[in-house]
């Protein structure tokens, strides 16, 4: 009798150890940007100098313990760029890419040219095809999209923070 | 002896739950040595614990199977059928403001980086209102700007929208049974994908109906309950870390409230009362002062002078 209660107990210990440690990141040597381009920062803050930028599908080795929100990276280049990436632009998935193209070669993902996708840019074209009455709305999205005078550049949200005489506190 | 078969029914199917959660296929197989040593375990009774861990992983799955960048693709669409619905207000000056403004409450959100980067528009309309799609575009209208007495306020705005796209709600208000279409089919057409060809036609038909969800549940129904709640309540926690004053939401929702009066619809057909809201927020705030300042106020002021005092 106490030995099944002693299995049950290690059992659940086990499984209960198990499920707090699932997390999208643990245990992952190596990830990819899952986002267009992703910036690879000097510190663990959002406030902190860009070093670069990587594109979509870029692969990266995780460089210690990954916090909740950064994880220390050095990208699979050539040339590698090591630094702190968000959390949230990487996945453990390894991102297809059409072709034998470099990674570090797509400065801006070409949308035609990553494979292994369900909703993309030729579902969009077909839907806007068939749902004239919405060009308008899409031209004006293209148009917020592309404007780089839209474009929120994180020295811009540096000095939105220091002009507003913000003092955030940030989560590592 | 019957309460302790009881108890290990009990813990079996606990860890059964746990495996749901982790999906974890190693643990699958720890599963299977349960009977015979936890007492009251069957055959059975594995069999059945794990038909519900394949539901339980096949729903992880589905949600995880939705990239970043699909979830930006049905959110450009929703996005497109907001702008259709509400119209956008023009003026560059304020667009700049509350993309600058919204990107930096983002940067300190646990969502920071999406797809294509955080969007923030102004719709043309008296109704208060605003919106989270996928894919993070995020609209206010002149009606909810008109809430709004400060940056701070207007940031507690969009840290609950922040909120909502940090949780995927919208997302998750996809029907479960569209899900399972989709999921079934995505997975088929990365096989198909590599043989060269692909359904557009069958796609083009799920994108509609996952469009269609999204949509109905942002300008129709809204979320439940319990999920505005979870955006208030992290809401709360984005502008603080920011360093705005909580209070601002508080303030804000004090402002809605009285507005909402005579202006029905928008929030109020979609979101749990003000007053409800800041039942809910008002205990997480220790101090109820907005501590202002004069460059932010500025700030806000010259860019949303218009749009907050138009009339369509
Ligand atoms: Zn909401």
């Amino acid at each position: 009798m106490i030995h099944r209660w002693l299995a049950v107990l290690i059992l659940l210990v086990f499984v209960l150890g198990a499920g707090s440690m699932w997390n999208p990141v643990f245990g992952q040597d190596a990830m990819s940007v899952q986002v267009r381009s992703s910036n690879v920062r000097e510190k663990a803050s959002a406030l902190s100098k860009v070093l670069g930028k990587l594109a979509y599908g870029s692969r990266v080795s995780i460089v210690g313990k990954p916090g909740k929100s950064w994880i220390q990276v050095k990208s699979q280049q050539k040339t590698p760029l090591a630094g702190f990436m968000r959390t949230s632009a990487l996945t453990k998935k390894k991102l297809k890419m059409k072709g034998t193209g470099a990674s570090a070669a797509m400065a801006k993902a070409d949308d035609v040219a990553l494979a292994g996708k369900g909703f993309d840019k030729e579902i969009e074209d077909a839907y806007r095809k068939k749902n004239v009455n919405l060009t308008s709305a899409f031209a004006f999205l293209d148009k917020l999209e592309d404007d780089p005078k839209f474009k929120v550049k994180p020295e811009q949200v540096v000095e939105f923070v220091k002009k507003g005489k913000l003092k955030p506190k940030e989560v590592s | 002896m019957k309460n302790s078969i009881g108890i290990g029914l009990l813990s079996f199917f606990l860890m059964a739950a746990m495996l749901v959660i982790s999906g974890c296929s190693v643990l699958e197989s720890a599963m299977d040595m349960a009977p015979g040593f936890i007492p009251g375990v069957d055959k059975k009774d594995v069999d059945m614990a794990k038909s519900g861990l394949a539901v339980g992983q096949q729903l992880v799955e589905a949600v995880d199977t939705i990239t970043p960048e699909q979830e930006y693709y049905i959110g450009r669409a929703a996005a497109a059928t907001i702008i259709n619905t509400y119209g956008v207000y023009e003026d560059d000056a304020a667009t700049l403001y509350l993309n600058e403004l919204g990107s930096t409450v983002a940067e300190f959100s646990d969502m920071p980086e999406v797809y294509s980067g955080y969007h923030f528009i102004i719709l043309d309309s008296d109704e208060i209102n605003a919106f989270a799609t996928p894919g993070a575009f995020i609209f206010v209208t002149r009606g909810m700007l008109a809430c709004c007495d400060g940056e701070e306020e207007l940031a507690a705005v969009l840290a609950h929208e922040i909120a909502h796209i940090q949780n995927r709600h919208a997302i998750r208000s996809i029907k479960s049974s569209r899900w399972t279409k989709v999921f079934t089919k995505l997975g088929s057409e990365a096989a198909k994908q590599a043989a060269g060809g692909r359904d557009l036609a069958a796609l083009g038909d799920m994108f509609e109906g996952v469009l269609d969800d999204v949509t109905k549940a942002l300008i129709v129904n809204g979320y439940s309950r319990d999920l505005e709640e979870e955006a208030d309540v992290q809401g709360v926690a984005i502008v603080e870390r920011c360093g705005y004053s909580p209070a601002a939401m508080v303030a804000m929702l004090k402002v809605m409230e009285k507005s909402l009066g005579s202006n029905g619809g928008g929030f109020g057909k979609t979101h749990p009362s003000p007053e409800d809201r800041i039942e809910t927020v008002e205990p997480m705030i220790s101090a109820n002062r907005i501590t202002r300042n004069s460059a932010r106020q500025s700030r806000f002021d010259a860019a949303m002078r218009g749009a907050r005092n138009s009339r369509s």
